[in-house]
């Protein structure tokens, strides 16, 4: 149910009413928002603590990662390709 | 277009989603299998509740012998930013018939949201297209992690020391998939920063949905004042 309605109530709802304006343009931007919101934490923390260094691999193997995702647009490729930058890292 | 090809359309642009699941599917089967719950009962996560990180996060809670009250409450929280997808993707279903929308709802997931966004403006049937595409994409999530916990059953302590890089990397070609205009890299920067930021300011999940909203908002600003 928590993961059920969060997704039905406002497709059914908002579907018959015409929203204002300012409210459709921040929806636009909810899109690319809410990935990078839950992408940068990934990368960026390590066990808690902000970690921008050589030693974090899920950062350095996300910049090839965002390359194969950019000329690939395939998720399947980046994210087996992105698997593979981090195996690699690994052994380095 | 006709019902019947917007259907088979649907199942066409379901197939990169279903291949993106399949190993995120088959992790969390391996990872569920490892918290000593029922096979039965990893199936029927998948088959009820549908959504990847909140199943992965879930069962990473209960490994921590979470009690069951934060397990319910940090799905929820995660799921709260299915509100934003599912209110921007209603406004596209104004013409579909609204005994369809609960089903709508229920297979509206980051993915789908990702492909239905960028791909159902120029459709006919936006309604019957993104149902046909989700409904596929759940019977593809539902058989791989059936065949994930069939791999953890008969292939024990299998470890793939990558496989937690899944979701970063399918967040990464989501986003990259969401950007139209140099504005949204602005507002993806901005929301990645005060992600980050607000992960040490406010508890549990809630960095993702308030610097989510705050980012959006500040780009509608700086987007009327330019």
């Amino acid at each position: 149910m928590v993961t059920y309605i969060p997704r039905m109530l406002p497709v059914t709802l908002l579907s018959k009413v015409k929203l204002p304006d300012t409210i459709i343009s921040i929806l636009k931007y909810v899109g690319p928002a809410i990935l990078a919101s839950l992408l940068a934490p990934a990368l960026f923390i390590t066990e808690g603590s902000l970690n921008i260094t050589l030693n974090n691999n899920y950062l350095l193997a996300a910049i090839p990662t965002f390359f194969t995702a950019y000329f690939s647009r395939s998720i399947f490729t980046t994210v087996f390709l992105g698997m593979f930058y981090l195996y690699i890292l690994t052994l380095i | 277009m006709s019902y019947k090809n917007t259907i088979v359309s649907g199942f066409k642009k379901s197939i990169p989603v279903i291949i993106g699941y399949i190993p995120i599917g088959i992790s969390y089967g391996i990872l569920a299998l490892n918290t000593n719950l029922s096979p039965y009962l990893i199936v029927g996560m998948s088959v009820f509740v549908f959504a990847g990180s909140s199943q992965l996060i879930a069962v990473n809670m209960l490994t921590a012998q979470a009690a069951i009250i934060p397990v319910i409450m940090t799905t929820f929280l995660v799921n709260l930013r299915h509100i934003l997808m599912s209110a921007s993707l209603s406004l596209h279903f104004n013409k579909t018939p609204s005994k369809l929308l609960p089903f709508i709802g229920f297979v509206i997931t980051d993915e789908s949201f990702a492909i239905g966004n960028t791909l159902i403006k120029e459709r006919d049937n936006k309604g019957l297209f993104f149902l046909s595409m989700g409904l596929s994409a759940y019977l593809g999530w539902v058989i791989s992690s059936l065949i994930g916990v069939l791999i953890g059953r008969y292939i024990l302590n299998f470890e793939i020391p990558v496989i937690d890089f899944v979701l970063p990397a399918m967040f990464i070609i989501l986003l990259i998939m969401q950007i139209r205009d140099k504005m949204d890299v602005v507002v993806s920067i901005m929301a990645a920063i005060l992600s980050i930021i607000f992960f040490f300011i406010f508890p549990g999940n809630w960095n993702i949905i308030i610097a989510t909203l705050s980012a959006a908002v500040i780009g509608v600003i700086v987007e009327n004042a330019i």
